[in-house]
Formats: structure tokens, C-alpha cells, sequence
């Protein structure tokens, strides 16, 4: 019975783990702690596989439970590892910043402009309360509807909304705090 | 619709995700406020450069490991289920108790309830035979009884009327 429900567990997995992953990564930073994160989540859901109602929405349940793990997970271990914002401005090499992610054809110089961006967008997240967070990797990274999300977190659609807004926001003003840092420094150059 | 009104919804705007009637009331808002437009268009960004983020992928020995760990996690789960006490003084104890049991069950006496002797059916007994004693002598002296008592009863108290 455990063999032939983890086989079915496996498969239907199969389908959502890149995405599984690549939200842990964006909720905790850093590979290892998404590693962790998601193992704790695959054995949590599969303890909870028997309360699955087939023919539903499997990524939308396994989100649900994924969602309660990693709130439960990062509050217990509430420091994720997060670098300085001031400390990377101290460490500034004096290049240029663009808002706009730059395109594919981008030289090497652009490139780590595009890495180094890359890094702020995911200290801004990082920083954000995890239940924005959530909402937002589900939203603007996953690409998720506010009705999904809404099932996937377990909560109203005011409430995604809201959430979605209000992380959005802070990113923003994160951002904004380190491109005008990021300008001031040009400038006495 | 003011720009309190409207700011808490900017996103939802962005996303598409308000009832159509809302949505033209903001766009009737943006058209005049360039305020809500800039807030717009910070969000804009937002959304963008984390949509733009690069897409991390696993390194290819986990999946197998974390399928691993999930049966390993399976079997742990169901030897607990059948495992004995933690105390080893419990589980000695409960182990003796078993095996006094077992011994008293095979080779101790066989004891069982005692029936109550109950007359062979058809027979009349010794009860059936009073009663029918006590009828007859009722119907022929009624008060034979009553006598019988009291001479009971004085003969208990060690007193005699002789």
C-alpha cells in the first residue's frame, strides 16, 4: 500500500518539483537551505498523501502543505542568510546601475550588472515578512493567479491581494534604497 | 475614486485580477494622477526584474536523495508502530508478565465455574414438593402455620408456656 501510494506520490511530484524548488529557493536564499526545505515538504506531504482527493488540483494541495512547512521552517529558523545591503555598497566597484533587467545579449560587463542586480532583487525578497514572500515568489516568479495562490496558501483572495501589494511595495522602497545609494556614490566619483 | 482608494489596488490593476467595472475606474483615475501612475510603474518593475530572476535548478543527485529520505521516512514511521517500550524496565516487566500468564494458561489448574445441581427434568423436587405440602396443609387447617411460628419463635427465646 506505502509502495504503490509513494510510486503515485512520486509521479504526480515529478511534475511540480523545478517549480517546488525554485520557490524554497526563493523563499530561503541559498541551495542548501532549499534542499532542506523542500525534504522537510516532500515528507510532510507525502505523511499527508491519504487526505488527497484524487482528481483535484495536486500542485495547488501540495502547495498548501509546502506553504505551512516553509512558514513553519523559517519560523523556527528565522535567520536565513541575508548580506548586508550597506555592506555591498561599501564594496561597490563603481559601475553604472540599470533599473531594467538588461537582455540575453548582454557582454560580460552586463552580465555581472545583471548578476549583481539579480543579487539585490533576492536580498529585497529576503527581507520582506516570509508571508509576503510566499505570495509574491508564487505570484511574480511561479507566474501563479491570485485564485491559485489563494489555494495554495490557504488564504482569501483579499488577503493575497493585500499581501501581494504591500510585499511589492517593500521590495520597491529596498530597491530604491539602493539605487539612490548606488547613484550617490556615481556621483562623488 | 482617490488616490487612497486606488493605491491599495495598483497591483491587483497590474495583474489584471479586479472586477472589470474596477478596472476602468482606476484607468479613469490613472489618465488625470501622476502619482499613482509613477506607483504603478515602480510596481511594474518590480514584478519584472522577479520575473527576470534566474530560474535555480537542483542539483541532479537530489531529487533521488529526497525520494530516499521520503521512503526511509516510510519505513521509520512503521517501525515505530510495532516497536517495544522505551524503558527497558517496562518492556522486562511486561515481557515476565507474559510468559506467568502463558505458564499459568498451559500447565496450571483447569478451574472452571461450578454449575448449579438441577433436578432431572420430569422429576418432582424437594421444592416442588414442599410447596405442594404447604398448599394442602393451608387449605385443611388454615392456621396451622401461624402455630408453627409461634412455637418456633418460643422455643428460640428458651421460654415455655407449659
Amino acid at each position: 500500500m506505502d509502495e504503490l501510494d509513494l510510486a503515485l506520490f512520486e509521479s504526480l511530484m515529478q511534475k511540480h518539483q523545478a517549480q517546488l524548488y525554485r520557490t524554497a529557493y526563493r523563499m530561503t536564499g541559498n541551495a542548501d537551505d532549499a534542499e532542506d526545505l523542500v525534504q522537510e515538504a516532500l515528507v510532510e506531504a507525502f505523511r499527508s498523501f491519504h487526505r488527497f482527493q484524487k482528481g483535484t488540483h495536486f500542485d495547488r494541495w501540495v502547495y498548501r502543505i509546502m506553504s505551512h512547512t516553509f512558514i513553519d521552517r523559517l519560523r523556527r529558523r528565522p535567520k536565513v542568510a541575508v548580506e548586508s545591503l550597506d555592506a555591498e555598497l561599501a564594496r561597490g566597484d563603481g559601475e553604472s546601475f540599470r533599473r531594467e533587467p538588461m537582455d540575453g545579449g548582454a557582454g560580460p560587463e552586463e552580465m555581472a550588472l545583471r548578476r549583481e542586480f539579480n543579487a539585490r532583487v533576492q536580498e529585497a525578497l529576503l527581507r520582506i515578512p516570509e508571508e509576503y514572500r510566499l505570495v509574491v515568489t508564487l505570484s511574480d516568479i511561479e507566474g501563479l493567479s491570485y485564485e491559485e495562490i489563494s489555494e495554495a496558501v490557504g488564504c482569501p483572495l483579499g488577503t493575497v491581494r493585500s499581501r501581494l501589494h504591500r510585499g511589492r511595495t517593500l521590495i520597491a522602497e529596498k530597491l530604491t534604497t539602493y539605487m539612490d545609494g548606488m547613484g550617490r556614490r556615481n556621483r562623488k566619483k | 475614486m482617490r488616490c487612497a482608494q486606488v493605491s491599495p489596488l495598483l497591483s491587483a490593476y497590474l495583474d489584471e485580477e479586479l472586477a472589470p467595472n474596477q478596472m476602468l475606474r482606476i484607468a479613469g483615475h490613472l489618465t488625470h494622477c501622476p502619482g499613482c501612475r509613477a506607483q504603478l510603474a515602480v510596481l511594474d518593475r518590480v514584478k519584472a526584474a522577479l520575473g527576470g530572476l534566474e530560474q535555480p535548478v537542483a542539483d541532479a543527485s537530489f531529487w533521488p536523495r529526497a525520494y530516499r529520505e521520503v521512503r526511509r521516512s516510510v519505513t521509520a514511521a512503521r517501525g515505530r508502530r510495532w516497536s517495544v517500550p522505551r524503558h527497558p524496565a517496562l518492556a522486562w516487566s511486561t515481557a515476565v508478565v507474559a510468559v506467568l500468564l502463558a505458564l499459568v494458561i498451559t500447565f496450571g489448574p483447569s478451574w472452571q465455574p461450578r454449575e448449579p445441581e438441577l433436578a432431572p427434568i420430569g422429576a418432582e423436587s424437594e421444592i416442588s414438593a414442599l410447596v405442594r405440602e404447604h398448599a394442602k396443609l393451608r387449605a385443611s387447617t388454615p392456621f396451622a402455620e401461624e402455630g408453627r411460628v409461634g412455637y418456633i419463635l418460643t422455643e428460640a427465646e428458651g421460654e415455655s408456656y407449659e
